[in-house]
């Protein structure tokens, strides 16, 4: 008996432990596994795809060769060479003439019957790059860089930095960074100027003094004492850099004092100097030759700020106009409208470097072209106006632009060993019709006529050239109405004819355009609306 | 030498003189001139007379009797007399004086929109012309002989506009046409100027004030032929339309993009027989171009002069657009002083560079299509004989910014001369 | 009687009713546990594997939400839930790699790629409701803010937590590229620091390698000192060594018995990730999220010095979209890209594109996701791949670019993304073609259970 019930017990012990054993969700306890075994689920690598998910990239070729053949070629620096070649590898020139090699594998520009030119290079500009730094911050492939290189641009300022124009990638943009510092130097506030003067005698002196040491030093001389230089910094290591050549100052100014003071200044302490403006420099051209500052002119502006009208001599004009008319002149300027359209011939026959720059430096396609940057040839073309020699122009606005910007060893000119930044043109860049029809900036074309849906239907190059969409409505408008005076007022009592009805009796009715519809089931005679409306036999009236 | 007689010394005058009396068999000859009016002779390196058969001459001579051409030609066939001052242009492209046909600088730009009403159809500005102001200096620098004065388009109608020249001392003497045109701004600027007004009501506005102009000049016609008896009103104000009705001078329309080009040759072209020339023309103006040349129909595009078609992303050339479509009285304008007055010649550069591949139609724009337009080509406009002797001279293309105007000629007076003076512009 | 007594006169009976007893006990445990051995049966239906070929009537069986056999004819397990899927085609599951949807993360921003979508999900039910009603059974809950807000999450959207929900904690880091001038200068700077990290940890490494060599060449000198003397000393070979008196030597003991482990020094959380991604960690990856051609070329210029796994989510749901100017630089590095489905019109022209259809033909892994985080994006997204397709689109790009590839740039392909056996059973039932625009959703199926459907299932 107790063996038995022993046996029973045991036995319902060991069903129950085995389902314990077998069924452990029911009781909770290895969640922990379960946990365990998920972690362990997820912690197992990922598909081991993205190792070879990535193929080796295309191997770039080794070299990248570009050769623009056929053209006349205006080298700026150098003669016009007719029907050469230009080599460039990798984005630089590395042989230019007429009996040249082209290595295989070349991409080859066909310019045939087309000029090359050198890149054009802006010494100011907005909205083409984006903000300092561009290379962080271009849209390589915004419409405005499109625009500038559509008039020819390659190498522009933004900022202090010079950079180029490189559509679809970031490769090798910025020139130069810190090209100018600019310093002001007017009449109107005398105390500045003689805070820069004094300034700029504090860092003479110490280059003075530690040319000096160098000198006892060599000389032997034991007590000779290092220039303290620990007060050279800020503003005081930008002026050493200065004197020292390093870096270039910049200033905007108009007047001729100004200008003189200008140019004075620079001669003095012997630094490099760049006048923005200048707008009466024609008549201190040949200070400012001698004294070797460099210009930033615009053709075509006035600095003229308001009208003046009235008679010409001032004693004439009313004293009550006298205070308004003050305002709107500049009295000190020398002529009325400021500046002379001979200003850029003047600077030229006198030495002076300077580089053309239009109006404004940012393009709109507003609806008014001609007189941004987009066009800065034709700014070129006013120079000439003014009696400008057309090479002196051309070089304004390439290897002198590059020259002020200090970037001339790499652009401005088409020479073995700078860089491949290229235009080729239908016709002479200073003529109005001339359109660029390639740009190539480091040996890339970066823009193509053709290509850009922008400017190729304008006179388009051979039989590529799109096709013109149609887009005019040719809607016919049908009969024109014509003048018709007032309706007569019906005369109170009768009711005016409802449409559709038949019309009262002739004589009042007003005339009506065309023939009354037929009414239903009546036919319609071919010899008119006789017997329908006898007021189509009437006079229409009216004009 | 023998003793100098009275007949020898009239036989050498006589001798000297004849060619003066030479008439019949040289071309382009008028018949004897007057004695009071001294005569000016031109020589002219390569001269554009701009007229119907699109003349050319090189090595040309015009003779000037006071204001009025007398004869041209080439120097082998017009020969100068002896003692006529000669202003020698032979190293320049001599044109005709450009004409402006929409500025506001030969007057007071602070009265541009000046207004009673939306509609003032009794302002003139032929009272308020300044004559040899600044911009009229800069004018006459870069050729501009004749320019249109009108009001701003801040108004429907904002008043009479007047033809000038661009020198003179007073305003008679430097007025060509008054009324040179009436100036009408359907939309465009009226609702920036007037508050809350929009296009159903300007419209309204001014059909219903040109209708009540029409039916007085109508009314006034019909008594005139007859057909009524009773005398109708003189109404001051609506007098000076009635040559508007007879096409005695234009109305200047500030009209740009499809729709409102569209009404304004519905409304005022066709239904009212207004001889309108159309000013701006711009943004997508030129689809309406067909209806344009059907009717031949005056185009004067600027200032704005490109159009960049966002659905398309082509930069299109305003004037361009209209020459393709086969407007054949084409020209551009600077609405000055939104642009400067001297770069009206720029305006026909750029047009040409932007597509309007024909630069003899570029220049006839800015010449004797400007004075068709004002109906002031019997006067102006080109070089021919009987017409005002305003020449511009160039020293080159005179399209090409590269040219520089050396010499301006109004009314057979020399008004700017580069060299003497110094270059303006 | 005392209970034995009972017992011990009905032993048989009691013996009986005990085994009963337990044999009941355990059915009836072995019934309550019902994902022992649950079996579904899906059949009837167009299958849509993706991975593989479709089947036109076939059977998938599914044993505890996960697929057991896919095919013509499969034998269905007995028990098991059949549901009938006849004239119904059944897909993967949709998956959306990244998105806002449903979630409600804090913006942040700089550098902050520890920060985990998964420790701040914060779902709304009904969102995610509509999710699971819109065929989405997986999606990549993104973090939110500028620069590298932190990692996302790849879950189902399941409001209730359970062991099914999160399928990858740790999905991808998520980096912003939208605006080179603000973005370029800060994602360099977070992968320069992550290098100095790594660079001290190596250094402090390569420190402390060296003063182990030291301290083990000095133990040596030592231990040789000490053998020489107790050679010397001769016999006391056998004498238990001398306890220790300083601290310090039980420190050099311990370094002589064993090594000490090296704990490098710490990595600033934030950039931990990174330093994964520059490691080339296996399953950490980032997602780089831009909009325009040129965002493109600043931020592989950017980052030009570094090579770490990387996808692309274009946001090219905007007028200004000019991406198929990089379509080929993209395809030439087979690049993976993560789309939505529209068909824009080149800036400023008449004329569109198809950018999926472009990215596809130069060689990308393309995935799509709806354009927008709303429900209604999600129940669009359909007939919008749709249209897609219509353009140009081929039509197994389509369909592996909404399931098996975005599954892959989650990490997850190996659980969700194609029907085949193993996978779990994440199923979408359509009444029609996936392609066709009048085709509704029936059914979503979600490991098994039908979560979401037009006709209830028990």
């Amino acid at each position: 008996m107790k063996c038995s019930a022993f046996a029973t017990i045991a036995a319902t012990l060991a069903i129950c432990l085995f389902v314990l054993l077998t069924a452990p969700q029911a009781w909770g306890m290895p969640q922990d596994e379960r946990k365990k075994a998920m972690e362990e689920k997820l912690e197992k690598p990922a598909p081991a795809e993205e190792a070879e998910k990535k193929d080796e990239p295309a191997k770039e070729p080794k070299e990248k060769w570009l050769a623009v053949k056929g053209g006349d070629v205006y080298t700026i620096t150098g003669p016009v060479l007719r029907d050469a070649i230009v080599l460039a590898k990798d984005g630089i020139i590395v042989d230019l003439g007429r009996d040249i090699a082209i290595p295989d594998g070349a991409e080859i520009l066909d310019a045939t019957g087309h000029r090359v030119y050198p890149g054009l290079v802006a010494v100011s500009s907005s909205g083409l790059l984006g903000s300092e730094p561009p290379e962080h911050s271009t849209d390589v492939y915004g419409l405005n860089m499109i625009l500038g290189l559509s008039g020819g641009l390659t190498t522009v300022v933004t900022g202090n930095t010079a950079a180029k124009l490189t559509y679809g990638t970031l490769e090798k943009m910025v020139l130069k960074r810190g090209l100018f510092t600019t310093i002001s130097y007017s009449r109107r506030s005398s105390a500045q100027r003689r805070a820069l003067r004094a300034d700029l005698d504090k860092v003479r002196g110490y280059l003075r003094d530690v040319e000096v040491f160098g000198l006892r030093k060599a000389a032997g001389d034991k007590d000779a004492k290092e220039p303290d230089n620990k007060w050279i910094k800020g503003k005081y290591s930008t002026y050493l850099k200065l004197l020292k050549g390093e870096v270039t100052a910049i200033l905007s100014c108009d007047l001729t004092q100004d200008l003189r003071d200008a140019a004075d200044l620079a001669e003095y302490y012997g630094f490099n100097l760049v006048i923005r403006g200048g707008g009466e420099a024609w008549a201190v051209a040949p200070e400012l030759g001698r004294s070797n500052v460099s210009m930033i002119i615009t053709p075509r502006r006035k600095i003229r700020q308001g009208p003046s009208y009235g008679p010409e001599d001032d004693e004439d004009i009313n004293p009550d106009l006298q205070p308004i008319l003050a305002a709107w002149e500049d009295k000190r300027l020398l002529r009325e409208t400021g500046t002379s359209p001979e200003l850029a011939r003047i600077l030229y026959d006198h030495g002076v470097t300077f580089a053309i720059i239009p109006q404004s430096g940012y393009i709109s396609l507003g609806g008014i072209t001609g007189r941004d940057i987009a066009t800065m040839p034709m700014e070129a073309a006013f120079a000439v106006r003014g009696g400008l020699p057309e090479d002196a122009a051309i070089e304004a606005i390439t290897i002198n632009a590059a020259r002020l910007l200090g970037v001339d060893h790499r652009v401005g000119s088409i020479e073995v060993g700078k860089d491949a930044d290229l235009i080729i043109l239908d016709g002479d860049l200073l003529h109005y019709k001339s359109m660029v029809q390639w740009a190539v900036v480091n040996g890339r074309i970066a823009y193509d006529k053709e290509k850009e849906s922008l400017f190729a239907h304008i006179r388009p190059r051979g039989k590529e050239g799109t096709e013109a969409i149609p887009e005019f409505w040719p809607r016919d408008l049908g009969p024109m109405p014509t003048f018709v005076p007032d309706v007569e007022p019906p005369v109170p009592g009768e009711e005016p004819p409802a449409p559709g009805e038949e019309p009262p009796a002739p004589g009042e009715e007003p005339p009506v355009a065309g023939e009354e519809p037929p009414v239903a089931g009546e036919e319609k005679t071919d010899d008119g609306a006789d017997e329908q409306s006898p007021a189509t036999k009437e006079d229409e009236g009216g004009k | 030498m023998k003793r100098l007689t009275l007949t020898t010394i009239v036989i050498v005058l006589a001798a000297l003189l004849a060619p003066c009396g030479v008439a019949g068999g040289v071309p382009d000859q008028a018949p004897a001139p007057e004695k009071e009016v001294p005569l000016v002779a031109v020589r002219c390196g390569k001269l554009l007379t701009m007229d119907a058969d699109k003349r050319v001459i090189n090595n040309g001579v015009i003779l000037v009797r006071g204001r009025l051409i007398e004869a041209i030609g080439p120097a082998s066939d017009v020969k100068i007399p002896k003692g006529c001052p000669v202003i020698d242009g032979s190293d320049y492209w001599v044109t005709p004086g450009l004409v402006d046909f929409h500025s506001h600088v030969g007057g007071d730009l602070g009265d541009l929109n000046d207004g009673v009403y939306l509609t003032n159809p009794d302002l003139r500005t032929t009272e308020t012309l300044t004559p040899n102001n600044e911009y009229v200096k800069d004018a006459r620098a870069a050729g501009v002989t004749s320019l249109l004065l009108i009001p701003g388009s801040g108004n429907n109608m904002a008043g009479f506009g007047t033809i000038v020249k661009t020198a003179g001392r007073t305003a008679e003497e430097i007025t060509l046409k008054n009324p040179g045109c009436i100036k009408i701004a359907q939309a465009g600027n009226p609702e920036r100027w007037w508050y809350r007004v929009g296009r159903f009501f300007m419209y309204w506005n001014l059909r219903t004030t040109l209708e009540e102009l029409r039916e007085y000049h109508d009314t006034w016609c019909a008594y005139e032929e007859g057909k009524i008896k009773e005398k109708p009103a003189v109404d001051r104000i609506k007098e000076p339309f009635r040559d508007l009705f007879r096409q005695k001078y234009v109305a200047v329309m500030h009209t740009q993009g499809y729709q409102l080009m569209m009404t304004t040759v519905t409304q005022l072209w066709d239904a009212l027989g207004i001889r309108t020339v159309m000013d701006h023309c711009t943004f997508d103006g030129y689809k309406t171009a067909p209806l344009m040349a059907e009717r031949n129909v005056p185009i004067v595009a600027g200032p704005r002069n490109i159009w960049f078609d966002r659905h398309d992303r082509r930069v299109n050339g305003v004037p361009a657009k209209y020459a393709e479509a086969g407007v054949k009285i084409l020209a551009t304008n600077t609405d000055s002083p939104v642009l400067p007055i001297e770069e009206h010649f720029y305006q026909a550069t750029i047009g040409v560079r932007m597509g309007w591949d024909n630069a003899y139609d570029a220049l006839a724009g800015l010449t004797i299509i400007g004075a068709e337009a004002g109906l002031t080509h019997d006067r102006v406009g080109s070089i021919e004989i009987g017409k005002d002797a305003d020449f511009a001279f160039f020293t080159g293309d005179p399209i090409d910014p590269r040219s520089a105007c050396m010499l301006t000629m109004v009314n057979g007076k020399v008004v700017y001369d580069a060299k003497k003076d110094g270059q303006r512009y | 009687m005392s209970v034995y007594e009972i017992i011990k006169g009905h032993w048989r009976r009691a013996a009986l009713m005990a085994a009963v007893t337990a044999i009941g006990l355990t059915t009836g445990l072995f019934a309550a546990d019902d994902d022992k051995e649950d079996f579904v049966a899906v059949t009837g239906a167009r299958i849509i594997t993706v991975s593989g070929d479709e089947i036109k009537s076939g059977t998938i069986v599914i044993k505890n939400g996960v697929i057991e056999a896919v095919g013509k004819n499969v034998e269905i397990p007995f028990p098991a839930r059949v549901i009938d899927a006849d004239g119904l085609v059944v897909l993967p599951g949709l998956i959306n790699p990244c998105t806002l949807a449903a979630n409600r993360p804090y913006s942040r921003s700089g550098v902050q790629a520890h920060m985990k979508v998964a420790d701040e999900f914060d779902p709304y039910k009904e969102t995610l409701d509509g999710l699971l009603k819109a065929g989405f059974t997986t999606l990549g809950f993104r973090p939110r803010g500028s620069g590298i807000p932190g990692t996302a999450m790849a879950a189902r959207p399941l409001s209730e937590c359970g062991a099914d929900r999160v399928l990858n904690p740790d999905a991808y880091v998520f980096m912003e590229a939208d605006s080179p001038s603000r973005d370029k200068r800060l994602l360099k700077s977070a992968f320069d620091t992550a290098k100095k990290e790594i660079e001290k940890q190596e250094k402090a490494k390569k420190d402390w390698d060296e003063k182990q060599k030291k301290a083990a060449e000095e133990a040596k000198k030592k231990a040789e000192a000490e053998k020489k003397q107790a050679e010397q000393k001769g016999e006391k070979k056998d004498q238990p060594k001398p306890q220790p008196e300083k601290k310090g030597e039980a420190g050099k003991k311990d370094e002589k018995k064993e090594p000490a482990k090296f704990t490098p020094p710490a990595i600033k959380p934030p950039y931990v990730p990174i330093v994964d991604l520059i490691q080339k960690k296996e399953g950490v990856r980032a997602f780089v999220a831009f909009g325009q051609a040129s965002d493109y070329i600043h931020f592989e210029d950017g980052l030009k010095d570094y090579e770490f796994a990387h996808d692309y989510v274009l946001r090219n749901n905007r007028s200004d979209c000019d991406l198929p100017l990089v379509a080929d630089k993209l395809g030439k590095k087979k690049a993976r890209v993560v789309v939505m489905p529209v068909v824009n019109f080149r800036p400023l022209t008449r004329n569109r594109f198809n950018l999926p259809k472009l990215l596809v033909e130069a060689g990308c892994h393309l995935s799509l996701r709806p354009s927008n985080d709303d429900v209604r994006a999600h129940t669009e997204f359909l007939r919008q791949v749709a249209v897609l397709v219509a353009a140009g689109l081929d039509r197994d790009a389509a369909l592996k670019a909404m399931t098996l590839n975005p599954a892959e740039l989650l990490g997850i392909s190996d659980r969700v993304g194609s029907i085949e056996k193993g996978r779990d059973a994440d199923l979408l039932f359509l009444s029609g073609d996936p392609f066709d625009l009048a085709t509704r959703v029936e059914k979503v199926m979600v490991k098994g259970a039908v979560v979401e459907g037009r006709h209830e299932i028990q």
